[in-house]
């Protein structure tokens, strides 16, 4: 597979079919984490066409030697998050920044220290895919997206805090405690 | 007991840790049951988050987003790039230009001096006087100057001249300024 960073070139030396490659790379990919954040596919949609759009009108002037798809990445989660803005202008938990103790929605469980793997019955069941699913669906939007980025689109944690834009150890924070939500919430589905 | 924090279990599992970290966590983990059971429970937990499916965009979407796009955006036929001045390339051109220009002069001089050494100015301020030898001795005048023109400076001069506009173009090609489309 020809690099991002390849295409990219080509299509800054005239070559229209590098654009059409890259939009067909990477759409299923803006889509999920746009849909993950919105909950909605006609935003999803639309956020991510607008997040080509600004992408490649900025390439001409952008640097081109860094990574295209965490910046891709950045462009999306930047419009989620005026997206999320708009939607409830005063919500508390929003992209920008992780909840703080006690902010979470509350749940008893997750403040008991998480020591048990599930049973292996349970770890291949679509109902415990199901309650990841719905797990995943209930954490906060900054988690939620680390969540997306990591075990969906593989990303490195360095390119997960470009395209959130914060820190490293933040990163690794909203990745620990996102998981650790998950295994409580998980388990308490499940029963476990 | 000290217990491992989250953070360090989560990047423990995730390979992140120093090979000094990861030392201090196995002497941890090995006399400890409920990290050692955490560390499974995390791994665990990524697993499962690998195997979750990524929610699939409407079939059309991208080709939707290609030709919406297309038509608007700047599609850059060979757009042109700034390029970076090489100011050392600029001056090493800038003084062959003008070495070649010096050459010029030199050997201009050299060529009017020869010139004159050679009769060139008595022949001419003889025809001036007597115009009239044009019209009665044509050829012999037309040879008389030939024989009188310093044929080899006269020649190199040229040379030189060429080869001195030609380095001149070069050094403004490779300026900044001459350089951008």
């Amino acid at each position: 597979m020809i690099a991002d960073e390849i295409l990219v070139q080509r299509y800054l030396a005239g070559e229209r079919d590098a654009f059409r490659q890259l939009v067909e790379r990477h759409t299923p990919a803006l889509f999920n984490l746009a849909f993950r954040l919105t909950r909605d596919r006609e935003e999803a949609a639309d956020i991510t066409q607008e997040a080509f759009r600004r992408a490649f009108e900025a390439l001409p002037t952008s640097r081109t030697d860094l990574p295209f798809k965490p910046w891709l990445f950045q462009i999306a989660v930047n419009l989620c998050r005026d997206w999320a803005k708009r939607q409830r202008p005063l919500a508390l938990a929003d992209l920008s920044r992780a909840p703080e103790e006690g902010e979470e929605r509350e749940d008893p469980a997750e403040r008991v220290p998480d020591t048990q793997p599930l049973p292996i019955a349970l770890v291949e069941a679509e109902e415990t895919r199901q309650a990841l699913q719905l797990a995943i669906e209930g954490l906060p939007p900054a988690y939620r997206a680390a969540i997306v980025l990591r075990y969906m689109e593989d990303m490195s944690y360095q390119d997960i805090a470009v395209a959130l834009g914060l820190p490293l150890n933040t990163v690794r924070t909203h990745l620990a405690r996102a998981k650790k939500a998950l295994q409580t919430r998980l388990k308490a589905e499940l029963g476990g | 007991m000290r217990h491992l924090t989250p953070d360090i279990l989560d990047a423990y599992a995730e390979g992140l840790l120093t090979p000094a970290e990861r030392a201090v966590a196995d002497t941890h983990l090995a006399v400890c049951d409920r990290c050692r059971l955490a560390l499974v429970s995390l791994a665990q937990m990524g697993d499962l988050l690998r195997m979750q499916t990524a929610v699939a965009p409407p079939p059309e979407l991208a080709a939707t987003i290609i030709a919406r796009l297309e038509p608007t955006l700047p599609l850059p036929e060979a757009a042109p790039r700034a390029v970076k001045p090489n100011w050392a390339l600029s001056l090493w051109n800038g003084l062959e230009a003008v070495a070649a220009w010096l050459l010029l002069i030199i050997l201009g001089g050299e060529t009017v001096l020869a010139a004159y050494r050679s009769g060139l100015g008595e022949l001419a301020a003889l025809i001036q006087s007597q115009p009239e030898i044009l019209v009665t001795y044509p050829t012999e005048a037309f040879y008389a100057v030939v024989e009188a023109l310093p044929i080899i400076e006269l020649s190199l001069t040229l040379a030189v001249l060429v080869v001195a506009v030609w380095l001149m173009q070069r050094f403004v090609a490779t300026l900044p300024l001459g350089s951008r489309a």
